[in-house]
Parts: C-alpha cells; sequence; structure tokens
C-alpha cells in the first residue's frame, strides 16, 4: 500500500514536470483561440470611398483586431457593405485592396499584397535592395563573377589542354574518368567550372546591383553615346542608360530604353 | 533494499524532468507568464492605431510608449505598415510587425532591442542554395516573384509560377519603358539627370527595373535551385566524358534516384 502511494507521488511529480513546459502552449492556444472567437463574430459594416487604413481602424476599436498590413494598395480607396462573420468580411475587404491576411504572431491579422494587377510592385528601398544583394554575395560561393556565362567553358577547356595522352585516349575510347581519380589540378579545375556554371552569372547580377545601390546617390540617367552635333540633319537614335561609377571611377551601365536626338528645332 | 534503490533513482529522474524545462528556459512566448514579467520592459503596453506609417516611426511609437530603447536597422526602416494593433504589450507589437515584415526583433542590451533583417550565412551544400536566397528576400517580393511558401507548393504549381513568373522579367522591361516615358523630354533636353533629381515614381520605377533585371538572371537557383541540375554536381561523385566525338562533359548523378545532370563544353579548337 506505502508503495502505491509512493508511486502516486511520484506520478504527480512526472506528470508536473511534463506539463510545466506546456504553459507557454496553452497560451499561445488561449491568444489564438481568442482571436477566433472574434473572427466568428457577426458584423455588419458600410464604407463609401474609404482608404484601407480607415476600414482597418474601425474593424480594431469596434472589434478588438490586431491589424498590420503592408505596404499601401494600389487602389488607394473602395466602397465595401457587408454583413456576416468577421472572418468572411476580411476576405472581402482583402480581395478588393488585393490582399490576403493571415493570423501572424501576437495574433495579429497581418495583410500581405496579392499583386495580381501588372502595376503594383513590391516597396522597393535602395538600403533595403543594398542589403539583400550583399546578404545574396554572402550566400553565393564566392567565385569569379561571369556576366556572360562563358567562363565555365573556357575553364574546361583549359581542363582537356591538361589532359595526358592516356586520358585522352580513354575518354575517345568511351571510357568515363572519375574526378576524384584525377590530379589535385585537375579535380581543382573540374570543381571551378562547376561553381561557375552554377554561380557565376548570378554572381556577376548581385555584384552588379550591389555596386548600383552603393552608388546610387551620385548615379545618373543619360545617352551613351556622342549627341548629334548641332546642325546635323538626321535624328539619332541614342541608347539610354543608369550609370553608376564609384569613387575609383568603376563605372557600371544598365541600359534603360532609347530616345530620338536630333537637330534641335 | 533494492526497491528502495529504485525508487530514489525514480526520484532523482522525475526531479530532473522537472527542472528540465526551468533550466531551458520558457520560450520567448512564456516569458510574459514568469515573474519577469513585473521587470521585463517589453511587457509595458502601448496603444499603437497609427494608420498608414513606416517601420521607423512604428518602432519609435513604440519605443517612446514602452520606455524601450529600440533601434531599427536602416535596411527595414523606411518599409511602410499600415498598424492597428491597439492596445497591446510592446511585445506583442514587435512580434507582430516583425512577422509581418519578415524580419527580426532582439534584445542587444538591458532595455535596449534592435529591428532589423535576419542574419544569413554562406551556404554548405549546394542543394541549400534556393531556400537561402528565398530566405533573403522581403517577404513582398517573395509572394511578387511567386515564391511564397515555395517549400509547400506541389511540383506541378512550382513549374506554372516558373513559367509564368521567371523573376518578373517582362516587369523589368515594363518599368523602363514606363520610366523612359516619364523622362523623355528631360532627355532630350539634358545630357545626363542625377538620380537625386527623379521623384519618387521615377525611382521606383529605376529601382524596379534595376532589381528585377537582376533577379531574372538568378531565376534559375531561385524557382529551381533545389532541383537537381548541374549546379549540384559534387565533384567526389562526377565523371568526366567525351560526347559527340568533342564534347567534354562533367556530369554527375541526379538527387534521389533522378537522371544524371551534367554539361559540356565544345573542346576542340574552332577552325
Amino acid at each position: 500500500m506505502r508503495l502505491e502511494i509512493r508511486f502516486s507521488i511520484l506520478l504527480v511529480i512526472s506528470l508536473f514536470g511534463t506539463v510545466n513546459p506546456l504553459w507557454a502552449v496553452r497560451a499561445t492556444a488561449q491568444t489564438s483561440g481568442r482571436v477566433q472567437v472574434q473572427l466568428s463574430r457577426q458584423v455588419s459594416l458600410s464604407f463609401m470611398n474609404a482608404s484601407l487604413g480607415e476600414v482597418l481602424h474601425y474593424l480594431t476599436s469596434e472589434y478588438g483586431l490586431r491589424i498590420v498590413a503592408d505596404g499601401a494598395p494600389l487602389t488607394p480607396v473602395t466602397s465595401i457593405t457587408y454583413s456576416g462573420a468577421l472572418k468572411d468580411t476580411l476576405d472581402k475587404l482583402a480581395e478588393k485592396f488585393d490582399f490576403s491576411w493571415r493570423i501572424g504572431k501576437a495574433s495579429a491579422i497581418l495583410l500581405e499584397k496579392r499583386f495580381t494587377h501588372p502595376d503594383d510592385i513590391p516597396q522597393l528601398y535602395p538600403a533595403e535592395l543594398r542589403e539583400v544583394a550583399r546578404d545574396i554575395l554572402t550566400i553565393l560561393p564566392k567565385i569569379e563573377p561571369d556576366p556572360n556565362h562563358v567562363l565555365w567553358g573556357q575553364v574546361l577547356i583549359e581542363l582537356s589542354r591538361t589532359f595526358v595522352p592516356e586520358q585522352v585516349q580513354a575518354l575517345r575510347n568511351g571510357a568515363r574518368l572519375s574526378v576524384s581519380d584525377l590530379p589535385a589540378a585537375q579535380q581543382s579545375l573540374v570543381q571551378k567550372a562547376i561553381l561557375l556554371r552554377g554561380f557565376g552569372v548570378a554572381r556577376a547580377a548581385w555584384e552588379a546591383l550591389s555596386f548600383q545601390m552603393d552608388n546610387l546617390q551620385d548615379s545618373v540617367i543619360q545617352p551613351l553615346g556622342m549627341t548629334p552635333p548641332k546642325g546635323e540633319a538626321a535624328a539619332r537614335s541614342v541608347t539610354v542608360a543608369h550609370v553608376a561609377t564609384d569613387k575609383h571611377r568603376n563605372t557600371y551601365s544598365s541600359p534603360l530604353g532609347t530616345i530620338t536626338k536630333g537637330p534641335k528645332q | 533494499m533494492k526497491a528502495a534503490g529504485f525508487q530514489c533513482w525514480l526520484v532523482i529522474v522525475n526531479s530532473a524532468a522537472l527542472l528540465v524545462p526551468l533550466i531551458v528556459g520558457p520560450s520567448r512566448g512564456a516569458a510574459a507568464l514568469t515573474t519577469a514579467q513585473d521587470t521585463d520592459p517589453l511587457s509595458a503596453k502601448v496603444k499603437l492605431c497609427l494608420g498608414n506609417t513606416t517601420l521607423q516611426s512604428a518602432v519609435a511609437a513604440i519605443s517612446q510608449q514602452a520606455g524601450v530603447k529600440i533601434e531599427v536597422g536602416e535596411a527595414v526602416a523606411e518599409r511602410n505598415v499600415v498598424v492597428e494593433l491597439g492596445e497591446i504589450t510592446a511585445q506583442e507589437a514587435l512580434d507582430a510587425l516583425t512577422d509581418m515584415c519578415g524580419i527580426v526583433w532582439r534584445k542587444v542590451a538591458t532595455g535596449k532591442y534592435i529591428v532589423k533583417r535576419r542574419t544569413v550565412r554562406p551556404i554548405t551544400q549546394p542543394s541549400q542554395i534556393g531556400d537561402a536566397l528565398r530566405s533573403t528576400l522581403p517577404p513582398d517580393l517573395r509572394t511578387y516573384l511567386g515564391l511564397a511558401n515555395w517549400d509547400k507548393t506541389s511540383p506541378q504549381d512550382q513549374f506554372r509560377l516558373q513559367m509564368t513568373l521567371n523573376g518578373r522579367s517582362e516587369a523589368s522591361v515594363t518599368s523602363a519603358s514606363k520610366l523612359m516615358n516619364l523622362l523623355r523630354q528631360e532627355l532630350q533636353q539634358s545630357d545626363a539627370i542625377p538620380f537625386n533629381k527623379l521623384d519618387g515614381m521615377q525611382r521606383k520605377y529605376l529601382l524596379a527595373n534595376l532589381l528585377l533585371r537582376q533577379l531574372s538572371r538568378t531565376a534559375d537557383l531561385l524557382y529551381d535551385g533545389d532541383q537537381p541540375s548541374p549546379h549540384q554536381i559534387d565533384p567526389a561523385t562526377a565523371t568526366l566524358m567525351i560526347e559527340q566525338d568533342s564534347i567534354l562533359m562533367v556530369k554527375g548523378p541526379g538527387l534521389r534516384n533522378s537522371a544524371e545532370v551534367g554539361f559540356g563544353k565544345n573542346i576542340m579548337p574552332r577552325p
């Protein structure tokens, strides 16, 4: 009997130890449950030419929702009249402004853009793009940038020139050479070719964007090449480019289009 | 005697089970339930009905109302958000805002916090490239490119998204042509237009063009980086062979028993 009591005490201790970390989960579930209850409430609303901010402010003040939306909608105002569950109201509202929504951390309703309209584009800030470019360059293997996607081919040609006659003969006879059996110098060339083939263009692209963002404030948009001299009869099509230059006079030009420059009227 | 020893061990094991969560510590969510609530500056209530604002301003409002120092990384400071959070703790507000923007907040010292982009590390396996690249993009850009929840998207939908969006390369062209239309007249009269003379809309089109042009050149890695392709060839298992008499091929086994992948170059000198 005494043994049973002792085991019962141990069981209680065990359960306590197991349940303790679940407190946090329970607290989260309670908050999540609260927002679910809020969303099932029946509501009735009517807005004429209201901005997203105005409608969201109403939903927060009237129904206690916590809401954050990412960016301004392409459609600045809309009209909406709806009666039904708050959840369905959010669906309608989000669709009107071309957003989707989800329940995020802290039980907040997070509205995210859908970009179904071709004129809608994400938020773009030079400081953020600069950091995105730097982060991507951190992730990519550190190899030579290859904007024209040709260096890997040159490396394979270089590799082929290092083959000894036995290797050439074996390859011509249809044999396969295991890279791991090659001399270190040849292995290194294969490795270089693989990395250049896979990541050379990407590295060039993000180095270019990083350069452009680093030197954006001093960059210009300008026609490239010679402007036709005064008095020249014919108009001339001229490429216009965004030109970024650093303090060492390194330049990166990105073509934007063409304009016709010609004799002044 | 044996039973007493066994019980003793049980007491030790169970006590350890009880202590583990206390030692490891509760998650951030559980922190509010501990006695630290009274001293945690982020447990202070704030009221945030800010409407259309920037992340910098929203965080400044939290900082001011909660009486804590919160720095915002330059990269994300200008992000535009509509904030209607009502009455909420400072920690919940930071959680909601950072979740929305795909960023993080961290404690840097007592009463001092920072809101910033996630820190990235170089990949250790080529197969990680797709995930790693996608995670660096702001969430709205991921959605724009059809890359949101990519790992939960079916292969068929991934293929469709890649075909239709493919880095939104057409939007790069469209933004350039919109910018040119806005600047055409000025370019007729001027030899160069400095960036700092561009208005908000012109800057937006320029940045869209510059970003999307480079994104489209990385589309294969963004959309297809997880699939078996030449960048995933491991030199340890790769082989060399000659195809069509003159093409030196580098070949590697495909992933998960898929077909072999490879690439090659004609190594014969041009006549």
